[in-house]
């Protein structure tokens, strides 16, 4: 049995060995982490080769090698560039297994085809195991010794960025088996892959926003309890008084009457917010974690302050600036990244938990059809 | 026969493609252990249809019978065929050498094993040379010993090899026949599934024919051919008589036969107590291969003034078998065509 198992995965190496594709990914990879290794950060400057800047955001050497990796090596390489280029070569694999005349010299031997289907499955993550493994030697290696960090945790890419292949590849099997095409199983995938993508952008930005309103809500309610406050200090009619009232606690009432207005449009805005969010969220939860996923590595690298964060544009529902509270209300990178660290710090098993439950059933459908099928 | 000595039993093999195309309606066929049998058909019969059945690429819609005393689908029993499919697709990145190493795998040989094999065959089928390049690079007939050798890697009891010298030059079929012919000396049940009528005719201990999902003959090709077999007598009439003369000295040769003349004016008539007779040109037909039937004819024709040019005992070819089961040259075409409007080829 294992020997069977060896000669498949042998099978597979050999394939890839043979696709200048592979090559390619590699040669790539190998010249992004160059770059990367040709950054130098010190405390005051920043160099690229003979070029140097200030350092102006204060980061740390270690800090700073941490924010690049995950920015370029992680969020742009692994998540874009290597997985396009992924899909592109690993799309012909199950097409290519189902021709005639190839597909009978397998089936024809003593092994099920279950078995045949599933050891033929994972030999085909072979491509981006590789991959990463290479990748992750030279990031640790140029982590360690340009940026003084030596983290073993970089080596988890190996498992994390294959598991979060397998959810598009498993998209990929089942339309290669169902269309024996190679062209519609990549263009498929690349679709379901950029939805995905999309899914995952649009809900993080309504969380973002969530997050925001809520912080507006609370300041609101804040900035109304003060005006209450203020109200009750100057207001020293006696009750049922039909005397005129100040000139500052006519002020201070019309303001408590303009933030009463701006907290029942933050609370209904909120309440549509919730409403799609939650919409998307329910969609995301049957979909794989792609981004998610992928950010798990991000998650053992770089530290929750060191967090990059996407600062929305100032909208109509944010608080305008306020002289008397200048620091709430300017600073929405906190609440930025208050939304990215949520992300982060969903649970492992909703993230892991459900993707791989798509993957399973698509690759049970696959299967399926595999096992049924006449060739 | 005791099911023991049968390499291939089969009673009942029926698929249906779609519910409406009957690829194979009931095959019954045995084949036994040790001899090369060669099934026939034309385009579309349902051959490699059947083939594949037997070594689970297609999943029958019924199939009673057993392949090694196993029964049909049983993946073990699988470990001890091999199998050549037709326009078999080797993986290209993969030398001659890795193609027979990597199926010697998944036939579960264990490693020393299966290198030794690879080097053995590829000896036999002549590739030793060869066997260090790339599949990529060989030529058809090249491809076709490299298949035969894969198929021969598990030391197989029964091999089935679907159109073996398909596209393989004079030299290479002839190279194969040799080969199918060692496997037979080494006690390996061979199933040839061919077109070329005339090669397993020179290999096949039996044949079966297969018309439109039904075998409709199956035996050796003396047993298939017994009623055809006859003797034929070439006649030219004593001068000064002509040709146009010999229907009737036929006549007066055998005054007790009553003479009919078919359409295609053949002249057609049967012995009292012997066998039939014909004369098409200057040719005498004779339902027997018994020379002592034979004598008393000729002498008759040597008295009515028939001088004997030629006597010849005359087998009919299995083209000649396959071409009348199948209803004419014609036919071979037609049958296909039927099949293959609907999508299936056998």
């Amino acid at each position: 049995m294992m020997n069977q198992t060896l000669a498949i995965f042998a099978d597979a190496y050999r394939e890839l060995n043979h696709k200048k594709l592979f090559w390619i990914t590699l040669g790539l990879s190998g010249a992004l982490m160059a770059i990367f290794a040709l950054f130098g950060v010190s405390d005051d400057y920043v160099t690229f080769l003979w070029y140097h800047w200030t350092n102006v955001f204060g980061l740390t050497p270690a800090g700073a090698y941490r924010v690049i990796f995950s920015l370029a090596a992680i969020g742009f390489w692994l998540t874009w560039g290597a997985t396009f280029l992924a899909l592109v070569s690993t799309s012909g694999i199950f097409p290519d297994f189902l021709t005639a005349g190839s597909i009978d010299l397998y089936l024809c031997k003593p092994i099920g085809r279950l078995r045949l289907f599933l050891t033929k499955y994972f030999a085909g993550l072979l491509f981006v195991a590789l991959q990463v493994t290479a990748f992750s030697v030279v990031s640790f290696l140029v982590m360690g010794f340009r940026g003084g960090i030596w983290a073993p945790s970089i080596f988890l890419a190996i498992p994390i960025v294959t598991v979060y292949f397998s959810y598009l590849f498993s998209i990929q099997v089942f339309v290669g088996v169902w269309t024996r095409s190679t062209i519609a199983s990549f263009l498929v995938t690349a679709l379901c892959f950029l939805l995905f993508f999309g899914v995952h952008w649009i809900e993080s930005r309504l969380l973002m926003l969530e997050t925001t309103l809520h912080s507006q809500t609370t300041f609101l309610d804040g900035r109304l309890k003060s005006v209450e406050g203020r109200i009750a200090a100057l207001d020293t009619r006696p009750a049922g008084s039909t005397e005129p009232a100040s000139t500052r606690l006519e002020t201070a009432l019309r303001q408590r009457e303009e933030l009463r207005a701006r907290r029942e449009s933050v609370d209904t805005f909120l309440a549509n917010i919730d409403f799609w969010h939650n919409i998307l969220w329910g969609v995301k939860t049957v979909f794989p974690k792609t981004s998610e996923t992928v950010n798990l590595l991000d998650l053992y690298l770089v530290q929750d302050d060191e967090v990059p964060a996407v600062v929305p544009r100032r909208g109509r529902f944010q608080t305008p600036p306020d002289p008397e509270d200048p620091a709430n209300v300017e600073d929405r990178t906190a609440e930025a990244r208050a939304a990215a660290v949520a992300v982060r710090h969903r649970s492992l098993g909703w993230v892991l938990g459900t993707s791989l439950l798509f993957e399973g059933v698509v690759v049970a459908l696959a299967a399926w059809i595999f096992c049924r099928r006449d060739y | 026969m005791n099911a023991s000595e049968l390499a291939i039993d089969l009673a009942h093999v029926a698929k249906t493609y779609g519910g409406r195309v009957h690829a194979l309606q009931g095959v019954a066929m045995q084949v036994r252990r040790g001899e090369i049998f060669g099934l026939l058909g034309p385009n579309g019969a349902g051959k490699s249809t059947l083939v594949k059945i037997l070594m689970t690429v297609v999943r029958p819609s019924r199939a009673e019978g057993y392949i090694l005393g196993a029964p049909i689908g049983d993946k073990a029993t699988l470990a001890r065929v091999g199998y050549l499919p037709e326009n078999h697709r080797f993986p290209r990145y993969l030398t001659g050498r890795q193609t027979l190493t990597f199926f010697g795998a998944l036939a579960k040989l264990d490693r020393p094993l299966r290198h030794r094999r690879a080097a053995k065959l590829l000896d036999t089928v002549g590739m030793a040379a060869w066997a260090d390049r790339k599949v990529g690079t060989y030529s058809k007939g090249m491809m076709q010993r490299i298949g035969i050798a894969q198929a021969l890697m598990n030391s197989p009891e029964l091999v089935l090899l679907d159109e073996p010298t398909d596209g393989v030059d004079p030299i290479g079929r002839r190279d194969i026949r040799e080969v199918l012919t060692r496997m037979k000396q080494e006690g390996r049940t061979v199933f040839v599934n061919s077109h070329l009528l005339s090669e397993l005719e020179a290999i096949s201990d039996r044949v079966a024919i297969l018309v439109q999902g039904r075998i409709v003959k199956q035996g050796t090709l003396d047993e298939l051919t017994i009623t055809k077999q006859r003797y034929e007598i070439d006649v030219a009439p004593a001068p000064p008589l002509e040709p146009i003369a010999l229907p009737a000295l036929a006549r007066a040769a055998f005054p007790a036969i009553a003479w009919q003349t078919r359409e295609d004016g053949v002249l057609r008539g049967q012995i009292p107590d012997g066998p039939w007779i014909e004369l098409e040109y200057s040719t005498f037909r004779l339902g027997t291969i018994d020379p002592i039937t034979l004598q008393p004819i000729l002498d008759a024709l040597r008295v009515a003034g028939l001088i004997i040019r030629r006597v010849q005992q005359v087998r009919p070819s299995l083209e000649d078998l396959f071409l009348e089961t199948i209803g004419g040259p014609n036919a071979s075409h037609a049958a296909g065509a039927a099949l293959e409007v609907a999508g299936v080829r056998g």
